[in-house]
């Protein structure tokens, strides 16, 4: 019984100190050296391989496998006991360096005494002889991300003081420190590089994330393909998507990125391009001037021209003005498929887009190029997104620099009040508008609608001015309101939609049957705006 | 005389278990804090006066009118239907007030 217990305790034990090691770790070997066959200071890279030769005097102390910090960074005091009192030993370390990235990496070291850093058997840097910290030394080396590399450090102390620091710093990185995520006491079976590529939608209720999948792609001859391991991966809710398994694998990289979706583009269509878009593109385009020379003020974002050039020949003019009002009307829509309604630029590419370049950076963006490795291990590459028509840019990343800000405050609120009533055989939906102080421009409403009891049958408009008035029947919901594009006149007080339904069965009364969506409302200046229904 | 007794006995018995004709108890929908209402479900209140009313559907999370329906009120058990396929909350609150716009009901409603 007794024997067995010892057997368990020591499975036990042997099992924990297996799982002390890996990523993290570092093995150790402490040589007493106080016979050693290489004098007393290690003033060489030879010296330290005589000093720690078993063959030539120097015993080993103890040996083991620790954390690396444990064996890297120590000053007058060691993890574990060493010999002779704190004299006369040396410890070597030993395992493998796996970088992150790619590039120039700096490595510093200082001692006392001596001590050396080698990789791949090369001494990377070194201070030898007998000494006391003496300040860092530096080493560089070039290596490769995802590459294996053998790691040794020696360290020697005769007397006196002691103690050992050595750290680095990726070539992306401006300081020094021990990273234990390249460091491996084994050699590793296999390494998959874990690739992620964020994606930084600027996405509202009506765009869920989850709802867009990533795909990876070649480039080659002028044009994208798929990956051949390619499948189309989810995007998580923090907008994050990790692409390590679609990247092309016999490449060992991806060369684009693209987006599909199973949202309903037309459903989220109706939320993107709303009056206030329409109205800005209106405004901007009149306040340039006759021959379009100059920019206007109702832009405040380069981007803003990319996401109202909605037929993409790279000029925003009056055609795209009418098309974006064609498709609030409903005359005309914008929703096609994904690729030519989503634009995808690289992140710092999206910020350097101003008013005269803008044009170069239009046209369709479904894939957005790239290189992975891009040079590190794990990497994060950041993608603006802009939708086609969203011209105030609710939907759309904001860019660094030039952001367009349309903030609806309390001060910018309107109102509007709704009554139903039942009247004869048809239900009758009235819809006021209170502009308070605004000078609106723009309002627009959705009325939905249950199209199993009820049937559209008409809209009338009290509108004062010179307003474009539309009331599109959406099957579950009538899309309607106004919009003065020139801003010449206000939609006033009287502004009035009477929208008429016919039952398909008989009412009593038409409680919830109908229910309002204030959807967006722009005044003069171009501000967004509240609708409030009271 | 045995026999009357017994008769009178039973024909009493049977008269007392006859279901009594009482009048309808209504759901008043304003008498209760909360309902439960699913689509197309009869709600019924009693009005002091005729008169015009209105009822109005409020998402009581968002604090945001959805609908208001204006009906001509009878002074008495006054009964509506309620339809819930276009709303999107699930909690409302229903407003009933009056042509003056003094609000004379009010309760909550989930909907089911």
């Amino acid at each position: 019984m007794k024997k067995l217990i010892v057997t368990l305790l020591i499975l036990l034990i042997s099992i924990v100190a297996h799982s002390q090691s890996g990523m993290g770790y570092l093995n150790y070997t402490i040589y007493n050296i106080v016979n050693n066959g290489a004098g007393q200071y290690a003033n060489s890279s030879t010296d330290f391989a005589n000093m720690f030769d078993l063959t030539k005097g120097a015993t080993v102390y103890s040996s083991g496998t620790t954390v690396a910090s444990n064996l890297l960074y120590f000053n007058g005091s060691f993890f574990t006991t060493v010999p002779n009192g704190g004299n006369y030993f040396g410890i070597r370390t030993t395992g493998y360096f796996i970088p992150q990235e790619t590039g120039t990496y700096i490595f510093e070291i200082d001692g006392d005494d001596a001590e050396d850093f080698a990789i791949n058997g090369t001494v990377i840097v070194s201070n030898y002889g007998p000494h006391g910290f003496t300040g860092y030394k530096y080493g560089t080396v070039n290596l490769i991300a995802g590459q294996i590399y053998t790691f040794v450090s020696r360290f020697e102390q005769w007397a006196g003081g002691w103690g050992m620091y050595l750290q680095w710093k990726r070539p992306s990185q401006s300081t020094y420190s021990i990273q234990s995520n390249e460091v491996y006491s084994s050699q590793p079976t296999s390494i998959t590089p874990p690739l992620s590529v964020q994606f930084n939608f600027n996405f509202n209720t009506l765009i869920t994330p989850t709802n867009f999948s990533a795909n990876a792609y070649d480039y080659a001859n002028n044009a994208y393909t798929l990956t051949p391991n390619n499948a189309a991966t989810v995007i998580s809710s923090n907008n994050i998507v990790d692409v390590s398994n679609i990247i092309d694998t016999a490449k060992n990289k991806a060369e684009g990125l693209g987006l599909t979706t199973t949202t309903n583009l037309t459903t989220l269509y109706n939320g993107i391009i709303t009056v206030s878009d329409v109205y800005l593109a209106f405004q901007e385009y009149s306040n340039k001037g006759l021959l379009g020379g100059t920019m206007g003020t109702y832009f405040t974002s380069a981007i803003q021209y990319i996401t109202a050039d909605v037929n993409n020949d790279g000029v925003f003019n009056e055609t795209d003005c009418y098309l974006l009002l064609e498709h609030l009307t409903g005359k005309q829509s914008l929703v096609s498929k994904l690729s030519n309604m989503l634009k995808l630029y690289n992140k710092s590419t999206y910020d350097s887009i101003n008013h005269t370049n803008w044009s170069s950076y239009s046209g369709l963006k479904s894939i957005v190029p790239f290189t992975l490795p891009s040079g590190k291990y794990n990497d994060t590459f950041y993608v603006s997104t802009a939708w086609l028509g969203d011209v105030n840019l609710t939907y759309s990343s904001k860019q660094t620099a030039g952001v367009a800000t349309f903030d609806v405050s309390s001060q910018n609120q309107i109102y509007s009040y709704i009554v139903t009533q039942l009247v004869g055989d048809s239900v009758y939906a009235t819809i006021t508008l209170n502009p308070m102080l605004q000078q609106v421009t723009g309002v627009q409403y959705h009325l939905n609608y249950d199209s199993s009891m009820l049937q559209y049958q008409r809209t009338q408009f009290t509108t004062a001015g010179n307003s474009t008035n539309f009331s599109t029947d959406k099957s579950s919901y009538i899309n309607f309101g106004s919009l003065v594009t020139d801003g010449s006149t206000t939609l006033d007080n009287t502004t009035k939609y009477l929208i008429v339904f016919k039952p398909s069965v008989k009412l009593t009364n038409a409680l919830g049957l109908i229910t309002i969506t204030p959807i967006d409302a722009v005044n003069q200046a171009g501000n967004q705006l509240k609708i409030t229904i009271n | 005389m045995k026999s009357l007794i017994i008769i009178l006995c039973c024909a009493i018995f049977i008269i007392s278990c006859k279901k009594s004709v009482a009048p309808i108890v209504q759901d008043q929908i304003f008498t209760a804090q909360q309902n439960t209402v699913s689509n197309g479900q009869a709600l019924s209140f009693t009005l002091k006066y005729k008169g015009i009313y209105t009822l109005t559907l409020v998402d009581s999370i968002q604090s945001t009118i959805l609908t208001r329906e204006q009906f001509n009120g009878i002074a008495g058990l006054n009964k509506l239907n309620i339809y819930t396929r276009t709303v999107q909350s699930k909690y409302l609150y229903l407003i009933l007030e009056d042509s003056t716009k003094t609000q004379i009901g009010k309760t909550t409603l989930i909907v089911n």
